[in-house]
């Protein structure tokens, strides 16, 4: 039974002594390094991945801005045509058309801090001009030909309302792109 | 579009308002806010009225921007070669609204007065 516990113990001595030796050699200190080495990089890729991923959606968003204000002025455009002898289903299509292209351009950016009144005042402008349009629906035995310029007159102030918003947006999308472009070079300097 | 800006028209507006309250001017309803009278005799003639409600924006006492709702009226007077020969609207001669709204009132109250004795004529009468 003392001679079984000695011999754990001589072999507990043993180990004790291999690794000893083992702290003071070479080839440990270097594999220790190595693997510090390694852990050093890994961490510095993993921060260079997460400045590389906010930096793609800081692009991805710049272009999204750029395709916002391309559509915006397509839009406006199009308002800017508006003909006085306009009927109520030209009227009424145009206003449909544009009130759904211009409701999915804005409402992702409904709650942004520097959008959000804008962004209100266009939705407004719409609902206006939807309004004043239900106000030249053609009704009885008239036909509209008879009143040639009722749309126009009824419409054109909302209409040239919902453009002012639109310009005004513009000029905001085209600021908040020039700030991210700002904000990209800060980040490459 | 002629705009007349003159007020040469003003006694017009005055006597068109009382041949309608007189019934002597029947109106067509072409739309919710725009009434039409047109005659063939002496010659092709129509007059247009219409009242415009506009949502414009303006700054509040605290320079926000508000929708602001105003309402304008206009008159067109068109002969057989369908452009209008007058043209008076509210919203750039301010003198015009109230005239303008007299008038319109008076059109839609007829037409509405019409609507009235016209449902009082079918309706059974009480007695029956």
């Amino acid at each position: 039974m003392q001679g079984d516990l000695s011999t754990i113990l001589v072999a507990i001595d043993s180990v004790e002594t291999l690794l000893e030796s083992a702290w003071k050699s070479w080839p440990y200190i270097l594999s220790i390094l190595i693997s510090g080495g390694g852990l050093l990089f890994s961490f510095l890729a993993f921060k260079e991945a997460g400045k590389a991923k906010s930096a793609a959606k800081e692009a991805g968003q710049t272009v999204k801005i750029a395709t916002i204000t391309i559509e915006l002025s397509e839009i406006s455009q199009k308002l800017d045509k508006l003909l006085p002898k306009i009927n109520f289903n030209e009227a009424r299509d145009l206003l449909t058309e544009i009130s759904r292209r211009l409701r999915r351009l804005v409402s992702p950016y409904a709650d942004d801090e520097g959008l959000e009144r804008n962004v209100q005042a266009l939705l407004d402008s719409l609902s206006s001009a939807r309004t004043s349009l239900n106000n030249v629906k053609p009704e009885g035995a008239s036909i509209e030909t008879d009143a040639p310029y009722a749309v126009y007159y009824a419409i054109q102030n909302e209409f040239s309302d919902i453009n002012d918003c639109i310009a005004d947006l513009l000029g905001l999308f085209e600021m908040k792109n020039l700030d991210n472009g700002g904000h990209n070079v800060k980040q490459q300097t | 579009m002629s705009n007349n800006k003159h007020e040469d028209i003003l006694p017009y507006i005055k006597s068109i308002t009382d041949l309608t309250i007189s019934e002597k001017m029947v109106w067509i309803k072409a739309n919710p806010t725009t009434y039409i009278w047109s005659t063939k005799e002496p010659s092709l003639a129509k007059i247009v009225v219409q009242r415009i409600v506009n949502t414009k924006r303006k700054r509040d006492e605290t320079n926000r921007l508000v929708h602001v709702v105003e309402t304008d009226y206009l008159i067109q007077v068109y002969s057989a070669n369908k452009e209008p020969l007058i043209s008076v609207d509210s919203s750039q001669n301010a003198n015009m609204k109230m005239p303008l709204s007299i008038l319109f009132e008076a059109i839609d109250g007829n037409r509405a007065k019409e609507a009235l004795s016209f449902l009082d004529s079918v309706l059974p009468s009480k007695e029956d």
